[in-house]
Order: C-alpha cells, then sequence, then structure tokens
C-alpha cells in the first residue's frame, strides 16, 4: 500500500472534530428501493379502502354487484392471488406485485417503454451536464424513479412518477406545482410535485434551487403527455 | 455522565474518568479499531491503548469533541499497528480504505506544495464542509469511522454498488478539490 494513501489516511484522521460530530449525528433518508412487508401490507390496506369507496358504490348502483356488506376490511386475510385477480382494481392499483423492474433511464421514455403511463409522463429531454445514476426502475408496477447526477455541481436530479393516491399515502398532503425547500448544512434541496391528471411526477435536486434552474420547465413540459397533442 | 464531567474527572487524576470512557464511548472505539484492524484482540488492544493515551493527553488537552478525540487516538493507534505489523498480518479493513484512498491521491503535475498532514487535514475539512450533509456523513463514515460500503448501502437504501460509485464519485472530487490546491503528497 502506498505511503501516499497513508498520509491521506493520516489526514483524514485529523479533520474538525466538528465535522466528525455532525457525519456522526446524520441520519441517513432511506431510498425506497424495496418495499417492507408492512409497508406492502399498508398499501394493500389503503387500496382496499379505495375500493370500498369507490369502486363497491359503484358496483352496487350498477346492480349487478354481489352483496359485500361485510365490516372486516377487504384485504383481511385476502391472498395475494386473490386480490391481485380482481378485475375491477383501478388501472394504478397499487395491488400490483409484480417485481421491480430496472431498465435504461432512455426506455423510459415514450411509446415502447416498459410503462405507456410512466413513460409519457417521463420527460424526454433531461438537463444538460446531468448522466444517469443506474437507469429507471419501476418499483411493485406502482412508481418510476430515475436518477441522475451532476458531475461538475455534485447535484443529484431525481425523478419519480407515481399515481397521486401514492403520494398522499406516503406523504399525506401533497401541495403540488409549490417549490420546497430543504435546508442543509452548506447548500439546499429543492423539490416540486408536478400535477399531471392522476398522476404526478416528483423532481427533486439535491443542491439546487429549482426556481434557478435554466430549462427545468423546458424538461417537464418535454414529456410526450404535453407535446403529443 | 456529561463528556465535560468525564473530562473533569480526567483533570483530577480520577480514574473513575477511564471506566466512565469505556462505559460511554468503548463501543465506538471498538467499532472504529474493528472496522479498521478487523481483528478482535487487535482492535480490543487499540481501545484499551486509546484510554491509555487519553489519561496521558488529558491534562493539558482539552477536547472540543471528545467523542472525536478518542476515535482519533484509536484511528492513529490502529495505523500504528498496521504500519508496526503489516509484514506479519493482514487488516483487511484498513488494507481495502487504503487503496480505496489511491483514488484521492492528487496527479503531482500541479505541484505547488508538499503538505503536511495539518495542512491536509485542514483542505479536507474545508472541501468537506463544502459537501452536502449525506454525502460528507457518507464520505467521514466510510473513511474516518471505517463502515464498510455495504453497511452504508444498507444504511441508505441503496445497493453496494451505487454506494461504491457514490463513494467514487467522492474521491474523484477530493481528488480534483487537492490538485485544484495544488497540493502534493
Amino acid at each position: 500500500m502506498s505511503e501516499r494513501a497513508e498520509k491521506l489516511y493520516d489526514g483524514i484522521t485529523g479533520i474538525s472534530d466538528r465535522i466528525v460530530e455532525r457525519a456522526g449525528a446524520y441520519v441517513f433518508q432511506k431510498k425506497r428501493r424495496r418495499y417492507s412487508g408492512l409497508t406492502i401490507m399498508g398499501t394493500m390496506a389503503a387500496c382496499a379502502c379505495l375500493m370500498v369507496v369507490i369502486v363497491l358504490p359503484y358496483l352496487a348502483s350498477g346492480g349487478s354487484s354481489s352483496d359485500n356488506s361485510s365490516g372486516t376490511s377487504m384485504w383481511e386475510g385476502a391472498t395475494e392471488a386473490e386480490t391481485a385477480g380482481k378485475p375491477e382494481a383501478p388501472a394504478q392499483t397499487v395491488l400490483d406485485t409484480e417485481s421491480t423492474k430496472d431498465f435504461t433511464a432512455d426506455s423510459a421514455v415514450p411509446e415502447s417503454s416498459v410503462d405507456m403511463v410512466f413513460g409519457s409522463l417521463f420527460p424526454e429531454m433531461i438537463l444538460a451536464g446531468y448522466e444517469p445514476e443506474e437507469g429507471a426502475t419501476i418499483y411493485e408496477g406502482v412508481v418510476l424513479q430515475a436518477r441522475y447526477y451532476h458531475e461538475t455541481l455534485q447535484d443529484e436530479m431525481t425523478i419519480r412518477i407515481a399515481h397521486s393516491d401514492w403520494f398522499v399515502e406516503e406523504l399525506g398532503e401533497v401541495e403540488t406545482d409549490v417549490i420546497f425547500y430543504r435546508e442543509k448544512a452548506e447548500k439546499t434541496a429543492s423539490y416540486i410535485y408536478m400535477a399531471n391528471g392522476e398522476y404526478i411526477v416528483e423532481y427533486s435536486f439535491s443542491s439546487r434551487d429549482i426556481a434557478e434552474i435554466d430549462g427545468f420547465y423546458e424538461m417537464v413540459y418535454s414529456a410526450p403527455c404535453f407535446t403529443e397533442e | 455522565m456529561e463528556d465535560q464531567q468525564i473530562i473533569e474527572l480526567y483533570f483530577q487524576r480520577d480514574e473513575r474518568a477511564i471506566s466512565e470512557t469505556a462505559e460511554k464511548y468503548g463501543g465506538f472505539c471498538t467499532y472504529i479499531a474493528m472496522n479498521i484492524l478487523s481483528v478482535k484482540e487487535d482492535a480490543e488492544e487499540c481501545v484499551s491503548d486509546t484510554y491509555f493515551s487519553a489519561w496521558k493527553q488529558i491534562p493539558p488537552t482539552v477536547p472540543e469533541v471528545f467523542k472525536a478525540f478518542l476515535g482519533r487516538i484509536t484511528r492513529n493507534l490502529s495505523i500504528s499497528k498496521f504500519r508496526a505489523l503489516r509484514a506479519k498480518k493482514r487488516y483487511s479493513g484498513l488494507e481495502v480504505m487504503l487503496s480505496e484512498l489511491e483514488d484521492c491521491i492528487p496527479a503531482s503535475e500541479n505541484v505547488e506544495q508538499l503538505v503536511e498532514a495539518k495542512q491536509l487535514s485542514e483542505y479536507i475539512s474545508e472541501w468537506l464542509a463544502a459537501l452536502p450533509e449525506e454525502a460528507c456523513a457518507l464520505f467521514v463514515r466510510r473513511y474516518w469511522c471505517g463502515e464498510e460500503v455495504q453497511t452504508l448501502a444498507k444504511k441508505c437504501g441503496i445497493t453496494a454498488g451505487h454506494m461504491a460509485q457514490k463513494m467514487l464519485r467522492l474521491r474523484k472530487s477530493l481528488k480534483t478539490f487537492l490538485e485544484q490546491k495544488g497540493v502534493a503528497l
């Protein structure tokens, strides 16, 4: 091992106490890659509630539905196969339990996309300087997420697309089309939820102010849903 | 017991200072030593030596952040052990860390100054202070506390590969920064 690496090690040893203290106290925010069992259960419960609130009254009014006035929640005790088999489940149902799909960020965009809805909302033009970090991923068929990194600015841009119900479920009240800021030690992160029909597209930047990013809205409106009239 | 009270025990030359330190920060020091040396017996020896070293240094030293002060002693003792025994023993934790740090060594074309460790620490602190909070925490946890890439990846909820990529970017960024400063090692 080179002496220079050891010298660097010694240099790192002597960094400011305050930096060490701050780094030790920092709580990492877990990126949502895989859902825990609890989350899946929660999501299924939320979907079941939606079914109760929306689908059942609809069926009841049509007079064709069977009597389903049981007081127990629908997801309780239902197997995954039983639940997934419900034909009335909304298109963007969170009951979809398909496995995570990874693909390139390019293939997230439009017609040939793995997912037509996500593809139509995904911007075709990405801000200059941002390189895809690890392609794009659809999680559980519910959320599409893609990360980009700007080497020079050391900024991470994350694009996340999901049905608005999913965002509400995850975050509670979601105010759209407003820039939010998250203060950090040296820089400020910013993020925005852009409403698009029943879907929301979240753009977040780890260290840039969206309001000052040239071409941000051009990127947003480069999504096929805006360009294909 | 509060750090300040423990430090006062050192100043009073009260041996309870050692037991209080061990109780409060023994786990932290052992964690660092194990991350670096990855040999239990040697790590334990380093931690014992850490208490002894703290006893010798306080007074007159008054640590600004007691935890970081102890961790720093443990790091220094760990690398001393590595240097003394490198021919006989393999300390995988430190070896991996040092091989990664090779990426941060600035190219020598723009050399303006051959820096001392203290100056180098100041530069690294300056670079760290300018990083986003998470990036700074990642670098410090990896290269100061010696936490493994897999452990950090788990904490952040990302894959080890993705974390390794983040680390590589940080190392390259440090290298660029040191080159801009005209530093040579």
